[in-house]
């Protein structure tokens, strides 16, 4: 059996519930969140370590800002997370399950890297981080923790790249490696494309932290940290274009991956990104929302990119999850998609709330909108009883 | 198949089932918590006694570090452990329920972004706006378990989706209400026992009437979920019953869960009703444990008395479909396994070791074995259902009579039938005669 063979008698047996394209979509915008989540995260870290190195009055005031905010964003990065392995496994599960088992120890104690970091965080956060003391020993020890997690998600994705390598990565002296302890796979410049736009995501959210408390802090360090944001922004995204030329030299002849318009189109949209950085240097918290939302796009459209150069691995051996077989299901594709919808309305509500009590509104209001998001929850919860009393009814297995 | 994952002494599939029982703590208090909570900040303004809000506090910071941390990790802890050890399973219940977990991602980040404002806004939003938040969150971390148990319980009692494959009818599956309403209330009494925690360690007067008042909750729902339980118990199958009461190991889980359970129901009563000055930090912790005993307990029997089945009568343990399932073009594969063998399917494996030769009888043996066996056995000398020492028990005295016991494998009522066909099934028994200490 031909891997390629293997890899299709592999996809599951129940199909899948909606057409594949549907996961892909979802796939693709649930990461450029998750993704973009893990960068704050990152980038956050290393400006608390460095604001701790320099113990200068400005860069310990941000290094506290962001010692709260570090324990947020680990918290929205895992949940923003589960989105994208959900959908992974759906479309390419024969591709996930295999790099995984291959790598089993490795899979695991990604999880237990990220719980240490979690905590080595909320240890600086609650051991006077937030006052601006705090020991330097937690965020270095989250960030370097989050880097090895980062190591081995990346070597696991790489390892899924090279399905032509499994037989050899399986045995060793002819022997089946059961242990699952070895990491398989590395390359230096697709790891760093993912984590040098740390800094560029620190940077944009800098530019906002500096418009946001305008009213709270002094000018001159919102100042500072405005000018600090639009340089990081700058430096990184050219650091980020230098090591994308390295990556794409670097990326098997056969792909012919330089050709692809989806490669062009990101190439495109990350040099007027770049065009962009340069002109919003002189006022960056001026050009704050656009400069978030063209970083949004880039990141999108890179997302795009790097999906289609996996489709281009997998097609090497012949897998398209076009041809998936669908046993649709309707009804559970429209209960998340209703579902998705009351959580956006839920959701902004809780934002105009936290944004207005950040500003030390009190009485923040938005009552109606409050009132209606409970009774969608309420709603929610009363349709499923009753869908599940009168399905329970149906096949007789209620009493 | 997938690359088989083998764990010296704990099986592959006690990994999974550590990580759940554990998960079970933070995610059940992550449910139960606010609604204590936000009830307890409600008493705050009512009463006028703003060192309710204290507890408030500390509790919820609780939740954030012991629930977002550990809980939402180990939450993906079961799905890593499961795609490692049992991949075909979670990608059985994945491929049937992605826009279940896809709808339960909502609410967990409806979760999140309430339950950091809940924390960060006590004191600086109006009360009505910041208790609502409280009970928007509440109101998420339930459905989340509204949404999970359909699936667990789906794993125990398919339904009708064993016939017409739909996801409804495998979701509001035969054991889904009782199981849903038994967590639903037994989740205040772990979100009792880490609230007593917090309690015991304000000033008194705080201290006292915050024990009676999370005791009483407690109490109650401990009550109800026990009568619910009852009804749990009562939905059960029948061959799910008949395991219970002939695995001895099944029934002494059951006892030690039972035990627990009424320690706990007992603690709250007293420190509810009778003494609320009993409750002490130490105290609380040792229930705290306790109630990690008798959760691991319970998960052990509901994943017991699936046995043989990942997903019961359709997926055996040894991750091969165990019945025909037409509405999604699904064929069983245990008879097509068992007559061309296991070796064709697994292409991970170089060319050289999917061919049986004199040279590699023994690793060859070893593989299948572990496809077979190494889900739920250890195969080393101690452990969980060691091999060596279960096969040791029979006394074989050549390969020929292990051979004989994996033919005859399928006649028990808790073992799958062994997949693969004769001459891999002899080379696995040449392998698992080498186990046993002569």
């Amino acid at each position: 059996m031909a891997i390629g063979e293997y890899i299709k008698a592999m996809r599951d047996v129940a199909g899948l519930p909606s057409p594949p394209i549907v996961f892909d979509f979802f796939l693709v915008l649930t990461f450029t969140f998750h993704i973009l989540l893990v960068n704050l995260v990152v980038g956050s870290l290393a400006l608390i370590i460095w604001g701790r190195i320099k113990k200068e009055g400005y860069w310990i005031k941000l290094s506290s800002s962001l010692s709260r905010l570090v324990v947020s964003s680990i918290s929205w990065a895992i949940v923003l997370g589960v989105a994208p392995l959900l959908f992974i496994q759906v479309i390419y599960d024969p591709f996930w399950y295999t790099a995984n088992t291959l790598s089993a120890v490795w899979a695991l104690a990604f999880l237990v890297f990220i719980a240490l970091a979690f905590v080595f965080a909320y240890c600086f956060y609650l051991g006077g981080g937030y006052e601006g003391r705090g020991q330097i020993i937690w965020p270095f020890l989250s960030l370097a923790l989050l880097l090895l997690a980062g190591i081995v998600i990346h070597s696991l994705t790489v390892t899924q790249l090279h399905p032509e390598k499994w037989p050899s990565f399986a045995i060793q002296n002819n022997t089946y490696i059961s242990s699952g302890k070895y990491l398989h796979e590395f390359e230096i410049f697709r790891f760093l494309h993912f984590i040098f736009p740390a800094f560029a995501v620190t940077g944009t959210w800098l530019i906002f932290y500096s418009k946001y408390f305008k009213e709270k802090y002094d000018s001159a360090y919102l100042n500072w940290v405005e000018k600090l944001g639009a340089k990081l922004i700058l430096v990184s995204s050219l650091l980020q274009a230098a090591v994308g030329i390295l990556w794409l030299i670097t990326l098997p002849k056969e792909l012919n991956f330089i050709s692809n318009p989806y490669f062009i189109l990101a190439l495109i949209v990350a040099l007027l990104f770049i065009a962009f950085l340069f002109y919003m240097q002189k006022n960056p918290s001026q050009y704050a929302v656009p400069t978030a939302l063209f970083l949004g796009i880039t990141v999108f459209v890179m997302s795009i990119a790097r999906e289609v150069l996996r489709m281009s691995y997998f097609g090497l051996v012949g897998y398209t999850f076009a041809d998936y077989p669908v046993n649709s299901s309707v009804g559970s594709l429209v209960l998340f998609l209703l579902t998705f919808l009351m959580g956006l309305i839920v959701l902004y509500y809780v934002a105009i709330v936290a944004y207005r009590a950040g500003k030390g509104i009190k009485e923040v209001g938005a009552h109606q909108l409050g009132k209606a998001s409970v009774t969608l929850m309420w709603l929610w919860i009363i349709i499923m009883v009753i869908l599940g009393i009168y399905i329970s009814l149906k096949n007789g297995t209620l009493f | 198949m997938y690359p088989i994952w083998d764990v010296p002494y704990l099986s592959s599939a006690l990994v999974i089932g550590l990580i759940a029982s554990f998960h079970v703590l933070p995610s059940h208090l992550a449910v139960g918590a606010l609604w204590v909570t936000v009830y307890i900040e409600k008493l705050a303004y009512l009463r006028n006694r703003p060192d309710y809000l204290d507890f408030v506090k500390r509790f919820t910071l609780l939740l954030l570090i012991f629930s977002f941390i550990f809980g939402s990790l180990s939450g993906i802890g079961i799905w890593y452990s499961a795609t490692v050890s049992s991949p075909r399973g979670i990608s059985g219940l994945i491929h049937n329920y992605v826009w279940g977990w896809a709808t339960e991602w909502v609410f967990f980040i409806i979760e999140i972004a309430t339950i950091y404002a809940y924390y960060y806004t006590l004191g600086k939003v109006d009360p009505k706006t910041h208790i609502r938040i409280g009970y928007l969150y509440a109101l998420a971390a339930w459905i989340s378990m509204i949404i999970i148990t359909g699936i667990l319980a789906f794993m125990l009692t398919p339904g009708k989706w064993l016939e017409t494959g739909d996801f409804f009818d495998g979701f509001f599956n035969p054991t889904y209400f009782p199981q849903l309403l038994a967590r639903t209330f037994l989740m205040f009494g772990v979100a009792g026992i880490y609230g007593l925690t917090i309690a015991s360690t304000l000033k008194k007067p705080t201290k006292l009437d915050l024990t009676k008042i999370i005791s009483r909750v407690a109490f109650g729902g401990m009550i109800l979920g026990g009568l619910f339980v009852i009804w749990y118990l009562s939905k059960l199958p029948q061959s799910a019953k008949e395991l219970y009461t002939g695995l001895p190991y099944l029934s002494k889980l059951g006892k030690i869960a039972l035990v627990c359970y009424l320690i706990l129901v007992f603690y709250f009563l007293l420190t509810g009703f009778v003494i609320p000055r009993l409750n002490n930090l130490i105290l609380t912790s040792l229930l705290m444990l306790l109630t990690f005993v008798g959760i691991l307990c319970a998960e052990g029997i509901r994943e017991g008395i699936r046995r043989p089945f990942i997903i019961n009568y359709f997926m055996y343990g040894h991750q091969v479909i165990a019945k025909d399932l037409p509405a999604k073009n699904i064929k069983a594969e245990i008879e097509v396994i068992q007559k061309e063998g296991l070796l064709p399917r697994l292409g991970y494996l170089p060319d050289s070791l999917r061919k049986i030769t004199s040279e590699n009888r023994l690793e060859v043996g070893r593989i299948i074995a572990l496809h077979n066996c190494a889900n739920c056995h250890a195969f080393t000398e101690k452990g969980l259902r060691p091999l060596p020492a279960l096969f040791g028990k029979l006394s074989p005295q050549s390969p020929e009579d292990i051979d004989a016991f994996l033919a005859a494998l399928g006649s028990f009522p808790y073992m799958p039938p062994f997949a693969g066909n004769d001459e891999e099934r002899k080379v696995a028994a040449e392998y698992l005669f080498t186990l046993i200490k002569k």
